[in-house]
């Protein structure tokens, strides 16, 4: 799927001869690059996406969206997660688990070295799940579902990256379902005793709220609890929006924080926000038919990120 | 690029602080190194079409542009977003190349990183 959106993507590049104008770019030569491990396609997993997470040891967690040893995913194998070791100078392969029915959306790491994703597809009903990849000291990750979407007002299909709290809470959002219009919703997971998860939907985005709807990308917190994040769409003029959730005695509410106008400020941001001391720094917005060429949103796993204009292509 | 900051009123202000041209798409988050530089990839553009790992650092009120490295197809195509481990090194991915005659969605593509960033 994403090697097919990569095609997409350098084609309407090579089409329309977009070229890069930067009277400053400079190169520079004190960095030194290497590939550190190669996906050379056949039976593996292969076509490595998103971002990697690093664990206290240097570990490197990443998934991939092309193979794996079950030949679903129109044939190409729905992806994985692998792990990269250091190793001396070298680096130890691992692919820790293969995926069935979808490409999973990048990972988060918590303080005992457990991996949390999504998949936009599969899971009990169709609509997606909340997985967990927990270590085993046998040596074979244990995938555990911690929650599957049902298509309806528990949200449909998320398609982004997870948030965890001090709590071992999960936040996220779904791109469809929700109550209100099938617009998509902000939720919370939290673990139970017995090994269940069960689910909040603090957020049903609608048509009437002006914060906007479809949401591409996850949710994150500031300092004080709030969260943030970006719509694909919005009432007032599709282009989407940053948003923010705030809690009150009642729930969760949300207020619009920006609304694009798919000016030169850009439109259809696909990537959270973060925060930083200052404010807030967010990830690029991509116009629909590149995210939907691509890989879908973009993750923030640091802590500042900056927004890349759009560049419009017609 | 651009940023929102809050004005300290509740309300948040626009800043473009990095113009692209019509170039190739930048559609992956940036992220701080611990310098405080900003360092982000892009795909497309004459000069490097399977995609950049470019740098911004923070000059007075300005940002000044650089580029880290260039993908050629054989050394990985299309990097995703990278990130800073503790040593301060990059790591990222690239979807597809990086392996001579594997077609774009034959399961190819590559990890790098970049020391000294």
């Amino acid at each position: 799927m994403a090697a097919r959106g990569y095609s997409l993507v350098h084609n309407r590049i090579t089409t329309i001869a977009l070229l890069l104008i930067s009277t400053t770019a400079l190169p520079v030569s004190a960095q030194s690059f290497s590939i550190i491990h190669h996906f050379r396609g056949g039976a593996s997993a292969g076509n490595p996406a998103f971002q990697l997470v690093e664990d206290t040891a240097g570990n490197l967690y990443g998934t991939t969206s092309w193979g794996g040893a079950v030949r679903q995913c129109q044939g190409n194998g729905c992806g994985g997660v692998y792990r990269l070791s250091p190793n001396g100078n070298q680096w130890t392969y691992t692919e820790l688990y293969d995926f069935h029915a979808a490409a999973p959306y990048n990972l988060i790491l918590d303080a005992e070295g457990n991996l949390y994703g999504a998949l936009s597809g599969g899971g009990t009903y169709g609509a997606g799940l909340v997985f967990e990849l927990s270590p085993t000291s046998a040596g074979p990750w244990t995938f555990t579902p911690l929650y599957s979407f049902t298509g309806g007002s528990d949200g449909s299909l998320p398609a982004a990256v997870l948030t965890l709290d001090a709590e071992g809470n999960l936040y996220g959002t779904t791109r469809y379902g929700g109550d209100s219009a099938n617009l998509g919703i902000v939720f919370e997971l939290s673990p139970q005793p017995g090994g269940v998860w069960t689910e909040q939907v603090l957020w049903d985005f609608t048509f009437r709220s002006n914060a906007g709807y479809n949401p591409n990308a996850g949710v994150v917190f500031d300092p004080q609890g709030n969260l943030y994040g970006t719509t694909d769409q919005a009432a007032a003029n599709g282009n989407g929006t940053v948003y923010k959730l705030t809690k009150g005695a009642s729930g969760w509410t949300a207020t619009l924080l920006y609304q694009f106008t798919d000016g030169t400020d850009g439109a259809d941001p696909e990537a959270p926000v973060a925060i930083d001391a200052a404010g807030i720094c967010m990830a690029p917005p991509l116009r629909e038919e590149i995210r939907r060429a691509h890989l879908g949103p973009a993750p923030c796993m640091s802590c500042r990120l900056t927004a890349t204009e759009t560049i419009h292509s017609r | 690029m651009y940023e929102l900051s809050p004005d300290g009123n509740g309300n948040y202000s626009f800043q473009v602080i990095h113009i692209f041209g019509k170039t190739g798409q930048s559609y992956y988050p940036v992220v701080l190194d611990p310098s405080g530089n900003l360092i982000g990839v892009a795909f497309g553009g004459s000069a490097d079409p399977a995609g950049f790992v470019f740098k911004l650092t923070h000059s007075g009120s300005a940002w000044d542009y650089s580029l880290l490295h260039g993908f050629d197809g054989n050394n990985g195509f299309g990097p995703n977003a990278v990130m800073v481990a503790a040593s301060g090194n990059l790591f990222g991915v690239t979807n597809a190349g990086g392996v001579a005659g594997c077609s774009n969605d034959s399961g190819c593509g590559v990890v790098f990183e970049l020391t000294n960033p």
